[in-house]
């Protein structure tokens, strides 16, 4: 089985999944951040624009179809079959990360008694399912659950109304320029998380869109930023506050504000949230392990990838300190081999008339 | 693999010797032991004949005064016509039957004559004459009995092919609606029809039609029932991919929106393709009436599908794993009427939903001089009864009957049941997992339907993928704002409308 994932699916696919991850790296695992976690969004978001600069240039340099062809066909496929390996490591990881949030989640509104294994296995394998449906199939989800989560958003922000003090906002530099900076660095590796899935992409709809990366990591930077800050006027920053996952969820769930029944559409939106970002991270596994092993069927690249993620979820690799560490590299562990392979082939020049001739 | 009895002559065609044919014919429809098959001699002419029909399928009375005495008038032409131009000479000259033809193979005339027609074998003729004097018993049109509505036409389909497609001419009276006979079965056929709108219907959709229905190979094929498992994308799939509908305004609507429907003889449905799950849930009444009322009632159809789907599950998983989201008050009441009740929660929705479910099945099944048991035993005994002896608590009951309510709020029985079923499997997994287990099985439940396809078209669009489409998906918009035709149909159809694209 060939796994495929056309453009017009992976866009809404990659701004759900994108921006739980960001949310969840930026509000859960950097608490350090206080009430300036919006500030790092806005600075990630900026990080990523070269990127997302150099990601257009080459969709509108390069021909019709995959971008991984393409690439491919421009550097090399030892280079590009590498960089695909490479690529696919980092999907697993953040999706045995975001596996374990999810894990954490349910452990703590509800199933406190419940093991991990027996949280993590049905999420692992609702996951695998979904992604050996193809990507077609998780990116029409993903365009259906966009057009019902604005509505729980906008339900869940309605039943705070009252809660809202943005005075809780400042100081805005409160952590610090050295910590906002280095929130702004793991930001932009989540937000570079976009380049990743539009490079499993290929195009399905004439005319293609002009800016396929950059435009949409800016809105989905913008809004995240503005749902952190929102999140930030919801309780002043506490500094003697224990900085742990658990504490940080229950701020986030309950807030000691609003009613217990409130929140509902909290809870459905961050678990399909996070379980989007899992089964994103496991397709897009699969994908490059394909890619960099064409023989490599896409069902067993899928199982490969799931096996992955439940190990790395299972060990203490997928915790907050050990994510946070990974943070700092990650932009660089992506935007650097992206860039190495499509600035030469847009420098040099392509076929379009909007790439910059020779 | 044996082959079916008479195999080889049925692969013969008449030699014109008219006791050599006749004895085929005899020896293929099992003469005399099949007394219902009628032969019947005589002369015109000067020359013999031999009428063949099957007594109770053709009617006699056409049969003896537009064939015997229509060819007794011949007689006095008929010496001067050379033996094989014979059956031409009676087709032009001497039968008043409309629909007549010539025939010569064997094949051809047992299928004929076993469907109501009559044959006519001349002596020295090697063509034989096939008349049109179908005249069976069959159903009057009448109400549809599962596909109800308040507003609008009344007519259902009946068993007989050629009356639903008289229904079908009816409703859409233009010539480019074109039927396609075909049969299905290759030991005993069936008889078939494909509708579509010569120019709306997509050639691809329609080809590949075509080629699913003359792809069967199984041996009978006994209804649309088993017509559409046999060319569905995904049989596994618990979600049917293909519209059963009862009725023919309907039918004709979705034929004009360019989609292809297959009538069968002795199945009073017209088999719709392709379809997406959104027609699945809008019921043919929504466009009768005012774009408010349409729009109001497909909003309470939406509900009770998600009440459906979802309520017991909720119900079992907010009871057994978050009762802090349940209100304090309601909370109390739950707890209090569960006081006594010896079952866990989920044993008390299984319980229900299976009486429920046996009630329906039984009702469907119990004779009529019966019925009114049903109401006592469903009512009484299993909700009474059972609430007074502790067995369920009463919030179980109101939880499983909004179920059921919101269960046959959904037009098509098919789907019903698939919703049902996935229903069960979502208790199952509140049970184990609470709202978790339940948001990770409608994750999983999009995510198929997102994959799923009906004669390759994706079944979840036009949401996803986006298809440019009006406004007729949850909400019924005024007619005049339906400006395009659906995207199932031709890109550059002729079907356009006035104003619109």
């Amino acid at each position: 089985m060939k796994l495929t994932l056309p453009l017009s699916a992976a866009r809404p696919l990659a701004v759900v999944a994108v921006s739980s991850r960001l949310l969840m790296g930026l509000f859960l695992d950097m608490p350090w951040l206080y009430n300036a976690s919006w500030i790092s969004a806005l600075g990630g978001m900026l990080l990523c624009v070269p990127l997302g600069l150099v990601a257009d240039r080459f969709a509108r340099a390069c021909d019709e179809g995959s971008v991984l062809e393409a690439l491919e066909a421009h550097s090399g496929p030892v280079l590009t079959r590498g960089v695909c390996v490479f690529f696919s490591l980092i999907c697993i990881y953040e999706a045995a990360v975001t596996a374990r949030v999810l894990s954490n989640t349910v452990r703590h509104v509800a199933l406190s008694e419940s093991s991990a294994v027996s949280l993590l296995l049905p999420l692992l394998i609702a996951g695998m399912l979904a992604a050996c449906f193809n990507g077609q199939a998780v990116g029409g989800a993903a365009r259906v659950w966009l057009k019902f989560a604005p509505v729980l958003l906008l339900i869940a922000i309605l039943i705070q109304m009252k809660s809202y003090r943005f005075e809780w906002l400042t100081p805005l530099l409160g952590p610090g320029p050295e910590t906002l900076a280095t929130g702004a660095v793991g930001g932009a590796g989540w937000l570079s998380l976009f380049a990743l899935i539009w490079l499993c992409a290929q195009r399905d709809e004439p005319p293609a869109p002009r800016s396929p990366v950059l435009l949409p990591m800016l809105v989905t930077g913008g809004i995240c930023a503005l749902l952190l800050a929102l999140l930030a006027t919801m309780a002043p920053p506490s500094v003697r506050a224990d900085l742990t996952r658990t504490f940080q969820l229950d701020k986030l769930l309950s807030n000691g504000r609003a009613s217990l029944v409130s929140q509902l559409p909290l809870i459905l939106l961050w678990y399909n949230g996070l379980i989007f970002g899992v089964t994103t991270g496991l397709f897009l596994a699969g994908k490059l392990m394909q890619t960099a092993f064409p023989r490599l069927d896409g069902r067993l690249a899928i199982l490969l990838a799931g096996g992955l993620t439940f190990a790395v979820a299972m060990l203490a690799l997928a915790e907050q300190n050990m994510a946070v560490s990974v943070s700092k590299w990650l932009f660089i562990a992506v935007a650097a081999p992206l860039a190495a392979l499509m600035l030469p082939p847009v420098w040099k020049g392509g076929k379009k008339p909007c790439a910059p001739s020779k | 693999m044996a082959e079916i009895p008479n195999a080889e002559l049925l692969r013969c065609t008449l030699t014109g010797k008219l006791e050599t044919d006749e004895q085929r014919l005899r020896t293929i429809l099992n003469l005399p032991e099949n007394e219902d098959i009628i032969v019947r001699p005589f002369e015109a002419g000067g020359f013999a004949l031999r009428v063949i029909y099957t007594e109770g399928m053709a009617r006699d009375d056409k049969i003896a005064d537009f064939i015997v005495r229509a060819c007794r008038a011949f007689d006095a032409e008929g010496a001067e016509t050379p033996p094989q131009k014979r059956a031409e000479r009676l087709l032009n000259r001497a039968v008043d039957i409309p629909q007549a033809r010539l025939e010569n193979r064997l094949s051809a005339l047992v299928e004929q004559i076993l469907g109501g027609m009559t044959a006519l074998l001349i002596d020295g003729c090697p063509d034989a004459l096939l008349m049109e004097t179908r005249g069976f018993e069959k159903r009057p049109v009448n109400r549809t009995f599962s596909e109800s509505v308040v507003v609008g036409s009344q007519e259902g389909f009946v068993e007989s092919l050629r009356t639903n497609l008289t229904l079908m001419r009816r409703y859409v009276q233009s010539p480019s609606l074109v039927t396609e006979m075909t049969t299905v079965g290759t030991r005993v056929p069936l008889r078939v029809a494909i509708l579509y709108m010569k120019g709306v219907a997509r050639e691809d959709t329609l080809a590949e039609m075509r080629r699913r229905v003359k792809g069967i190979t199984a041996a009978v094929v006994q209804g649309l029932g088993q017509l559409e498992q046999l060319i569905e994308d995904r049989p596994w799939a618990l979600v049917p991919q293909m519209l059963l509908t009862e009725r023919p305004d309907r039918a004709a609507s979705c034929v004009l929106d360019g989609q292809i429907l297959v009538l069968a003889d002795g199945s009073p449905y017209a088999l719709v393709a392709p379809v997406t799950l959104f027609h699945l849930l809008h019921a043919s009444d929504d466009t009768f009436m005012r774009w408010q009322y349409g729009s109001f009632l497909r909003l309470i159809r939406m509900l009770g599908a998600l009440f459906s789907l979802l309520l017991p599950g909720a119900y079992v998983a907010l009871t057994l794993y978050h009762p802090h989201l349940i209100p304090m008050a309601l909370l109390t009441s739950i707890a209090e009427t569960r006081a006594q009740v010896p079952f866990s929660a989920l044993t008390e929705v299984l319980l229900m939903e299976f009486s429920f479910y046996l009630i329906n099945e039984a009702s469907t099944r119990i004779p009529s001089q019966m019925g009114a048991v049903i109401g006592i035993v469903g009512g009484l005994i299993l909700g009474q009864a059972a609430v007074s002896a502790s067995i369920i608590s009463p919030i179980v009951i109101i939880v499983v009957a909004l179920t059921g309510l919101g269960n046959f709020a959904l037009p098509g029985y098919g789907f019903t049941v698939g919703m049902t079923i996935l229903r069960i499997a979502i208790i199952l997994v509140c049970a184990a997992l609470g709202l978790y287990g339940m948001i990770l099985a409608l994750f999983l439940l999009l995510c198929h339907l997102c994959s799923l396809r009906s004669l390759d078209v994706p079944f979840m669009a036009p949401v996803a993928p986006v298809r440019p489409h009006n406004p007729d998906i949850l909400l019924r918009l005024p007619v005049w704002m339906q400006k395009r035709l659906l995207f199932l149909a031709k890109r550059d159809s002729w079907m356009r409308k006035e104003d619109g694209k």
